[in-house]
């Protein structure tokens, strides 16, 4: 039996939801699984379920619809995988994975190069003590609580001064170039 | 207003992504996750940022305000001000000694004139003038050299009733200024910044 037998999506139409919102799905899914393999997998496990299913799903909500899908397709994952979720955060908060992704990040456009630039810019407009709780947290890994400590400061005023800077962060990645 | 339960959610993301959320609520989250679209989004808007954070060169990114406080304080821009009139009026005392004192040897021993100490005067007030406009277009930035200048200027800027102003005129000046006055000596014509003194 054909695909138009079955009315599935088009190829074409496929591919164009892929390229509107393949890298946006593999951000999301790397949130979720930590670890970019398991992610691109998910990711082609979700449109192989759109070439499917995807006719059943309304034309103006295929974007929730796809990302409901990869969702399931990454809890499926990891029941299957059971690994202790801690244990895989760790493991792909470490620098060794992020330094896989970014090595994917060409192909998947994880991470767009105007985003690090404009972030870059944004992070040299914070305030040095927001810069400084950024580096230690994301770039150098230390825990809220260990920032807190060696700055001599609340971990509340440590939570709050991360807190303001990713909403700057957040903006600047959101303007328009 | 749309942009707090944005900023709500980010946060939320960030901490999950983080592994900063205790097991119940991370369980929460991921439920959340299932249902709504905007917390789908938000967990990949965060790992953009993350990995575009870590990303980055950061020996290149300039640490303007974290520097200025490690400055020693001989760096600081205040003091910098403050050691150059310091310097430009000792430079301008030594001219006017070496210059009286060759006068004096010239004119046989006698003092000098009333024009040494107007030039003198003069100098003074030019070289407060100049630090008065650098001081005025300081960057908004500089709260602590404000705060500074507002705390050495309070007695000045409000001197109580019926006493003496206490403008900082340095002794040398207010003697060679009674000196020529005393002399009646005709002081030169008054440079447009002399009300500065």
């Amino acid at each position: 039996m054909s695909a138009a037998d079955h009315g599935k999506i088009d190829p074409a139409t496929v591919a164009d939801l892929y390229a509107r919102y393949g890298a946006e799905l593999q951000r999301f899914l790397v949130g979720l699984l930590r670890d970019s393999q398991l992610a691109a997998d998910t990711l082609q496990a979700t449109f192989v379920k759109l070439a499917e299913q995807g006719h059943q799903s309304r034309e103006d909500s295929r974007k929730g619809w796809l990302f409901r899908v990869a969702y399931n397709e990454a809890m499926l994952l990891r029941r299957r995988q059971a690994v202790d979720d801690v244990a895989r955060r760790r493991i792909a908060w470490g620098r060794e994975s992020v330094g896989a992704l970014m090595a994917a990040s060409a192909e998947t456009e994880l991470v767009r190069a105007e985003a690090v630039a404009r972030v870059q810019q944004a992070i040299s407009e914070l305030p040095a003590d927001q810069q400084q709780v950024v580096r230690m947290r994301i770039y150098e890994e230390k825990t809220f609580a260990v920032i807190a400590a060696e700055l001599g400061i609340p971990l509340g005023t440590a939570l709050g001064r991360m807190r303001t800077a990713l909403g700057k962060l957040r903006t600047k990645l959101d303007e328009q170039p | 207003m749309k942009d707090k339960p944005r900023a709500d959610l980010d946060w939320l993301a960030f901490r999950y992504l983080a592994a900063e959320l205790p097991p119940a609520e991370s369980r929460e989250f991921e439920r959340r996750l299932e249902l709504a679209q905007e917390a789908r989004e938000a967990v990949g808007r965060l790992v953009e940022l993350t990995c575009a954070v870590r990303a980055l060169d950061w020996d290149t990114i300039p640490q303007v305000a974290s520097r200025s406080r490690r400055d020693a304080w001989h760096q600081r821009r205040g003091v910098r001000w403050a050691a150059g009139l310091a310097l430009g009026l000792t430079l301008a005392l030594t001219l006017a000694i070496l210059n009286r004192a060759d006068h004096a040897r010239r004119s046989g021993g006698e003092l000098a004139g009333a024009l040494p100490p107007a030039e003198l005067a003069l100098v003074w007030s030019h070289a407060r003038t100049v630090l008065t406009e650098q001081a005025d277009d300081e960057p908004a930035g500089w709260q602590w050299l404000a705060a500074a200048e507002r705390e050495a200027e309070a007695p000045i800027a409000d001197p109580p009733a019926g006493d003496e102003p206490t403008v900082d005129t340095p002794e040398w000046m207010v003697s060679a200024v009674i000196a020529m006055e005393s002399e009646g000596g005709e002081p030169p014509a008054p440079a447009d910044n002399v009300e500065g003194i």
